[in-house]
């Protein structure tokens, strides 16, 4: 593969799956600055997959492999440094569109942040509407144990949003 | 709010736009990236390997055979265990399971490498000590000599105490996943 047709293939790949950049971005960095961070390196992880990929799966299934294993691999590195990571240069790659967020959605994130990285990774999945199969092949554990992990998943979600509703937040 | 209802408030941001992408910044950083990342990876393993095939001659050179002998052992050892290392990467799958064994690989690779070192030093500390003490040299040599070891030894213990650590927090995140 030609590295023109590899960023052509990616270019588009970006195009078509921005917002499931965006949520994985969303889900595992905080500031405005991490955030950035964080989609450099999962951007630069998928263009580098691009010649890897065999269509054995959908793009999406696969963009999401490389993310979340890169979000993982980012969170470990920056809990190590958390001062020494940033930006190379002062331009922000995200910038948001000024648009007012949904409150639930804004409390569904801090719901996320919450969990540790392996269930936050399984609940992106969930919400997106992946099958408990594919949730285990990208995750590399058996169906069954991403079933008990889902079933706690969801009690936990439901028990903190009975809360949010209760102090009226 | 049931999980129903999260997945609908979740699945609304599909069609509403939250960020803008600025695509040419993002490309000159990741074309910069790639001209690193090839260097950055075997930098550590690489230096370690012509530092001592380079030192190994110059020892050679004043006939310290023995620790020239040595040095070129390491090197040999350096490069099995690095050919080895390049094709086990190649048997994990992409999944997180897979690509957290590989990490796990890695780092215990890493971490089997600085103990390695570490033992590498005192041995090496030996035979320069008896090449310098065969060869008679003042009482200073010897000095300079253990303290330079020490500092070496120093530096290898916080290498490997930071290895030791990121093989850690991988186990603990294996641990998660598994159960």
């Amino acid at each position: 593969m030609t590295e023109k047709e590899q960023e052509h293939i990616f270019k588009s790949w970006l195009d078509d799956h921005k917002g499931l950049f965006f949520k994985i971005v969303r889900a595992y960095a905080v500031t405005q600055m991490d955030m950035d961070d964080l989609f450099q390196e999962i951007a630069i992880q998928v263009w580098r997959s691009v010649p890897a990929f065999r269509q054995a799966c959908a793009v999406s299934t696969w963009i999401y492999r490389i993310a979340i294993n890169t979000a993982l691999t980012w969170t470990r590195k920056e809990r190590r440094h958390p001062q020494m990571e940033g930006m190379e240069e002062g331009v922000s790659l995200l910038q948001e569109d000024g648009e007012a967020p949904d409150e639930r959605l804004t409390w569904l994130y801090a719901a996320i942040h919450q969990m540790d990285v392996v269930d936050r990774s399984i609940t992106l999945l969930l919400l997106e509407g992946f099958s408990y199969k594919e949730i285990a092949a990208i995750m590399g554990i058996t169906e069954s144990n991403v079933g008990v992990k889902i079933n706690r998943i969801k009690k936990r979600l439901i028990v903190q949003s009975e809360k949010q509703d209760c102090y009226g937040l | 709010m049931d999980f129903e209802e999260m997945k609908t408030i979740w699945d609304a941001q599909n069609s509403a736009t939250a960020y803008k992408l600025d695509e040419q910044e993002l490309h000159q950083r990741i074309l910069a990236r790639k001209k690193r990342a090839v260097f950055i990876t075997n930098l550590s393993e690489l230096m370690i390997i012509i530092t001592y095939g380079v030192v190994g001659f110059v020892v050679l050179s004043v006939k310290m055979y023995y620790l020239a002998a040595w040095m070129f052992l390491v090197v040999m050892a350096l490069m099995i265990s690095r050919i080895r290392r390049l094709r086990a990467g190649r048997r994990f799958d992409r999944s997180v399971q897979g690509q957290l064994q590989h990490a796990l690989a890695t780092a215990k690779y890493q971490l089997r490498l600085s103990q390695l070192m570490r033992w590498n030093i005192v041995i090496m500390f030996g035979l320069t000590f008896l090449a310098i003490w065969k060869a008679e040299k003042p009482w200073w040599a010897l000095v300079l000599m253990f303290f330079f070891f020490l500092l070496s030894l120093y530096s290898s213990r916080l290498e490997h105490r930071k290895y030791t650590a990121q093989k850690e927090s991988l186990e603990a995140l294996q641990h998660k996943l598994d159960s």
